[in-house]
């Protein structure tokens, strides 16, 4: 399979690879073409400009040819006009033109020859023209260059004069119209269209590139001639005629002669040149600067590619993902059910058995317990993972989410034998805003783990507050110390991914999901703080949590132990049971099992129980009967929860219009609290239900006319027996009972905390006398409230309560309307000695009564 | 499936993405080939501008159809301005109006525009004229271009002294000028060439156009006793009025052939020849500014009538080789009216004279003064 892989990866990056050489490929041969075909352009248009320069030159050859003719022309007019005016004998004229290659000659009107030179018949054409007025040239083949010029006789024209340079002559470098050879670069010819010869050759024609022996011509002549067929002059450069060299031709006026000449190349386009090799350098440089685009487009192209398919994983992932999250949501919901069944009951059996059985089911109660966390753990992870995790913030009291964790992992720890400390900074407020629910849950996962990762020792947890009064904003901290395993260095990243469990063998004991953590870390992440741990493997780690919190209202938490020890006392006092015989509530849910349930679970409050299988069947019953409550199960065939309530609220005939709804339901995902209220339904209560929760919703919910004391024999049974029970003299300011209480039974420490009490009693008296002298009431409440508080812990109820209606009075005091502050001052000023007397009478009493100074 | 549409959007994209390429490609390479050419590739334009319509017979229209010919085939573009007439403004206008086109050469037909020409050309030192004549008034600023009538009138002389049976010949002209002259000259030299005796009897119209005179000056002339007759004229309506005289005649304009029985001949000039050298010619380096072409550069000729006599056909035929091997018209013993000798046995009358000098007539020529 691997090597399948590794065969499949190197084809893909054969693949790729050709794949990009092939395009590159082709816009390399793209750019090639475009290259070439710039190239040729250019060559193309740099040639013509070199030609079009070359014409000029031609012009210029031209221009000197024709002034060469012009002057032997002049001369010979001069010669004519000598003879016109008498002062020449036409002999003496003709003889005078004479020389080395020349030969005079004059000629009657008719071309025949008078005196010397004699020409061919076709001369005559050439008189002619002679006589209309144009001087005249031409080239006889074999004979040579003939110009004429008439000889006047007064109007009319006696004789032509004309001049013979023969072919030899011309040939000879030393005629006049030989001036070629006098640049190495350049060659320049005279020819004759009529004869088609070369009249003045330049040094060495015969022998040069540029004769063409097969036509007895010039290289390149009727290229030329073609040329000047549409213009005045013509320039060719053409590889294929002479390599190198321009040719270019012009006409001489006023005959049928051309000037031909011969040029290197190089010379004419020396700076052009340059320009071309820049252009060329250009151009290469940006088909580099292309090539490298182009990759640089292709790699970007296969990003995309690839980063298409890695979207389509990350989607087909996510999509597995969620239907792994629905699946966990279903499946939860599938074993809660059951699971409720199982534990309902199992409380039953717990409750009627005794012995060895109750051993049994209180086994499977536990397991259930923790079955029903783990599927918790699962449910809320699955949720996080499919981003259906909200952070609902709410009001709550910090001491109260304290007091639900002290309860939960005192008691675990007390089972494990591990001590359980816990300091709380009294100074922190207790009134925060935040997700109570959820700050709890991570503060209990964190603690559970420690104490269920430490075999022996102790378990200590902090918690701090480093708060910014201005901005309203505290960051809660909580740092759990444990003498537990610890964790290895190398498995601290692992800590935190899901589902990892480190250290096995040593921890195979120890049941959990490996969810704990990552649920944590995730929560607090939604609620932006961080987490942090210390650990020394095998001495104990060190989770610190930083939860950023709003702050609602300032009131320090204050001792927080002594709030516990409140807190339990009413617990305590909850704990009493009740009775309500006329009370009647109906429960609707489709499980029998369910039913049977709540039914047990309430027997003994001895309330009027009806049930219901369906939502058709309540609706049916609340038209009926009145019902005090009516629980409210969720998920039912047919008719749901939500559909049910909503009818019976529109149901007009209903009894029950003013009754609580209550619902119960396995879903106990967050957020389902909020929306069941938002439905409509007075509370929430998550199955398996246990007897405790019940029974206070219960209570709560019914009218109170209805709710009787506890039987006394039932109080009895459920009361704690306390350490001394006997009856308290009314006249006692310390009561024992109570006192005890706050210190778990324990004698000696209830003395200590009433010798400490009594030791502060100047220092409290003359902080309250000082507050109140100075007016400063609020800090006279925070004190009085401390003192209620502590005088309780110590047995002080008269003394707590003074101090209670104190507080409430400074309360009213800084908080209430103005025009009673007064009046609250009245109180507190009033009632303020008989809070002190009454420490006084405490400080006696324990004096007397436990003898402490 | 997933796969095969992915791989369809891949070849899609392959094919769209070598297409992009093939075009850019293309426009590259078009863009290349075809940016700056318009530079090689202008052609200059000529301009020519007429006096009467460019589709009157005769003359302007030989002239502007010889004209598109040659600028046709050597490639340059031809605005032709006809109508325009020589007394007002017009002509400056016209030329403007040329010049902002791009015109480089405007030739102009008719003689007449020399005067204000002068002025015009001054203008435009970047445009050549060439005026339609070969007279005294020559500037630098312009060429001079016609072509050498008394050529073929000497021709036509001959034709029409064998053809005449009374011996009379007539010849209808405007005014005497230089031009008119010449030509009568050349006639005159014709007709006594082969019949010494005949009379030669010439009658002004005093016009350049005029349907009355001429057909007044015909009619006087039939009356005289001429049985052929020639004219100098702008407009072939003496040729006509002549078939309807029942006179024999040479026609001045090249479609005179089209009228049997009465057409001996019609001197016809390839005006294409004549532009096709003048634009052939790089006139600034040229010595000469002035043009004249002949029989010898084959821009004129005599054509005969196919009924003429093997006899008549043959002498001027024979006259007309003459001219081609290089006889000169004016030359041998000339005598003016007067009786003076214009020219001595074994000379010849200088260019120069034949262009700017011809104030005689010759001998043998008679006027007929009308009354």
């Amino acid at each position: 399979m691997k090597q399948d892989n590794t065969i499949n990866a190197d084809k893909r990056m054969l693949d790729f690879t050709l794949h990009l050489l092939g395009r590159f490929l082709i816009f390399f041969a793209i750019l090639l073409v475009i290259g070439l075909a710039l190239q040729s352009k250019m060559n193309d248009s740099l040639n013509r400009e070199v030609e079009k320069f070359s014409t000029h030159q031609g012009d210029m050859l031209s221009i000197v040819y024709h002034n060469l003719l012009q002057a032997e022309i002049a001369g010979m007019t001069k010669t004519a006009s000598l003879i016109t005016a008498g002062k020449l004998t036409p002999a003496d004229g003709v003889m005078a033109m004479d020389g080395q290659g020349v030969q005079g000659g004059l000629l009657d009107i008719n071309g025949q020859s008078i005196l010397g030179v004699s020409l061919p018949g076709e001369a005559r054409l050439q008189c002619a023209r002679t006589l209309q007025g144009e001087p005249c040239w031409r080239y006889y083949k074999g004979l040579g260059l003939v110009g004429m010029v008439p000889v006047y006789e007064g109007q009319n024209i006696r004789y032509i004069l004309c001049k013979l340079h023969t072919s030899s002559g011309l040939q000879d470098s030393s005629s006049p119209f030989h001036f070629s050879a006098q640049r190495h670069d350049e060659k320049a010819l005279l020819y004759d269209k009529d004869t088609q010869q070369v009249m003045v050759p330049f040094e060495n024609y015969p022998q040069s590139d540029f004769y063409e022996p097969a036509q007895d011509a010039p290289l390149g002549v009727d290229k030329l001639l073609d040329k000047l067929e549409n213009s005045d002059e013509a320039a060719i450069f053409d590889p294929e005629i002479s390599n190198g060299y321009v040719i270019y031709a012009a006409p001489i006026p006023d005959t049928n002669f051309v000037a031909i000449g011969y040029r290197e190349w190089r010379t004419v386009v020396t700076g052009i040149t340059n320009i071309h090799l820049i252009v060329l350098w250009v151009f290469g440089l940006l088909v580099v600067l292309f090539c490298v685009f182009i990759l640089y487009a292709f790699t970007n192209q296969v990003a995309a590619e690839e980063s298409t398919a890695l979207r389509e994983a990350r989607d087909e992932a996510l999509r597995a993902n969620q239907a792994k999250s629905e699946f966990l949501a279903n499946m939860s919901h599938e074993i809660r059910t059951p699971l409720n069944a199982i534990l309902g009951m199992n409380e039953m059996i717990m409750r009627e058995s005794s012995g060895k059985l109750k051993k049994y089911a209180f086994n499977v109660k536990s397991a259930g317990e923790t079955l029903l966390s783990i599927i918790n753990d699962i449910l809320d992870f699955s949720k996080i993972e499919a981003g259906n995790m909200e952070i609902v913030p709410v009001r709550y009291s910090l001491s109260s989410v304290l007091n639900d964790v002290y309860n939960m992992v005192s008691y675990k720890a007390g089972q494990k034998g591990l001590a359980f400390h816990m300091e709380v900074d009294p100074n922190i407020p207790d009134a925060l805003y935040g997700d109570e629910v959820r700050l709890r849950q991570v503060v209990v996962n964190i603690l559970n783990n420690a104490v269920k990762y430490t075999p022996k020792g102790s378990v200590t947890f902090t918690v701090n507050g480093h708060g910014d009064m201005q901005s309203d904003v505290l960051e809660l901290e909580f740092i759990t110390q444990d003498t537990g395993i610890g964790i290895r260095e190398e498995d601290k990243e692992k800590l935190f991914s899901k589902f990892q469990r480190l250290d096995l063998e040593k921890n195979r004991n120890i049941e959990g999901t490996g969810l704990g953590l990552a649920i944590t870390v995730r929560l607090t992440e939604m609620m932006a703080g961080t987490i942090a741990v210390d650990s020394v493997y095998g001495q104990g780690s060190t989770f610190t949590i930083r939860l950023p919190q709003t702050i609602e209202k300032n009131d320090p938490i204050g001792d927080f132990n002594a709030r516990v020890e409140a807190a339990l006392q009413e617990e305590e006092n909850y704990r009493e049971s009740f009775t309500a015989p006329q009370a009647h509530i109906l429960v609707v849910d489709d499980n029998d099992m369910n039913l049977t349930v709540v039914e047990s679970l309430l027997e003994k409050t001895r309330i009027n129980i009806h049930t219901a299988h369906s939502g058709k069947e309540c609706l049916r019953l609340i038209q009926n009967n009145h019902y005090d409550i009516i629980f409210l199960d969720h998920m039912m065939p047919e008719m749901d929860g939500l559909e049910t309530l909503s009818r019976a609220k529109a149901l007009t005939t209903s009894q029950c219009q003013a009754s609580p709804f209550i619902a119960l339901t396995a879903n106990a995902v967050a957020g389902v609290k909020e929306m069941f209220l938002a439905k409509g339904f007075h509370d929430y209560l998550s199955k398996p239900v246990d007897g405790k929760t019940l029974e206070r919703m219960v209570q709560k919910y019914l009218p109170p006319e209805k709710i009787n004391a506890p039987a006394a024999a039932e109080k009895d049974a459920t009361a704690p027996p306390l350490p001394d029970a006997s009856p308290e003299p009314a006249a006692y300011q310390i009561d024992l009972p109570t006192a005890l209480k706050y210190c778990g039974g324990n004698t000696e420490l209830q003395k200590k905390f009433l010798a400490m009490f009594v030791s502060r009693r100047e220092a409290v008296v003359n902080q309250l006398e000082n507050d109140l002298q100075t007016g400063n009431i609020a800090n006279y409440t925070t004190h009085v409230h401390a003192l209620k508080s502590t005088s309780l812990s110590i047995g002080g109820i008269h003394l707590s309560e003074c101090a209670k209606a104190l507080e409430m009075a400074g309360h009213a005091y800084c908080d209430g309307p103005a025009e009673e502050q007064g009046q609250q001052l009245q109180y507190i000023r009033e009632h303020h000695p008989e809070a002190i007397s009454l420490y006084q009478a405490l400080a006696d009493e324990a004096q007397k009564r436990f003898g402490i100074e | 499936m997933k796969l095969n549409s992915h791989e369809r959007l891949r070849r899609r994209f392959i094919a769209f993405a070598l297409l992009q390429a093939a075009l850019i490609c293309l426009a590259i390479f078009l863009s290349i080939n075809y940016f700056g050419s318009a530079i090689w590739e202008r052609r200059d334009a000529i301009g020519l501008i007429l006096a009467s319509s460019r589709e009157a017979p005769g003359w302007p229209r030989d002239m502007a159809q010889g004209l598109q010919r040659t600028c046709d085939e050597h490639g340059y573009n031809l605005y032709i301005e006809d109508g325009v007439k020589s007394d007002d403004s017009s002509l400056d206008q016209i030329t403007e109006k040329l010049v902002k086109k791009g015109v480089k050469k405007i030739f102009l037909a008719n003689p007449g525009y020399q005067q204000n020409l002068e002025m015009i050309a001054r203008k435009y030192p970047q445009v050549d004229f060439y005026a339609n004549s070969v007279g005294e008034t020559v500037s630098n600023r312009m060429y001079n271009y016609s072509v050498r009538y008394y050529e073929v009138r000497y021709l036509a002389g001959i034709l029409a002294g064998i053809h005449s049976q009374t011996g009379i010949v007539g010849y209808m002209a405007p005014f005497p000028a230089l031009e008119t002259r010449r030509d009568l000259n050349a006639f005159a030299l014709g007709v006594q060439k082969v019949r010494p005796d005949a009379r030669i009897l010439v009658q002004w119209t005093g016009q350049w156009i005029s349907t009355d005179k001429e057909n007044k000056a015909l009619y006087l002339l039939k009356h005289a006793g001429a049985d052929v007759i020639t004219y100098f004229a702008a407009s072939q309506h003496p040729a006509q009025e002549a078939a309807a005289l029942g006179l024999d005649y040479i026609d001045f304009h090249g479609s005179g052939r089209t009228l049997p029985p009465h057409c001996l001949g019609a001197i016809e000039t390839d005006w294409q020849a004549v532009y096709g050298k003048l634009l052939h010619t790089s006139v600034k380096r040229s010595a000469s500014r002035v043009y004249w072409q002949g029989i010898l550069d084959q821009v004129i000729t005599l054509r005969l009538s196919p009924d003429l006599t093997p006899q008549e056909e043959a002498l001027v035929l024979r006259a007309r080789q003459e001219l081609l091997m290089g006889y000169p018209v004016f030359s041998g013993k000339i005598y003016d009216k007067d009786g003076n000798i214009r020219c001595q046995e074994g000379t010849v009358i200088a260019n120069n004279s034949l262009r700017e000098k011809m104030d005689w007539l010759v001998k043998g020529v008679e006027i007929i003064e009308a009354r």
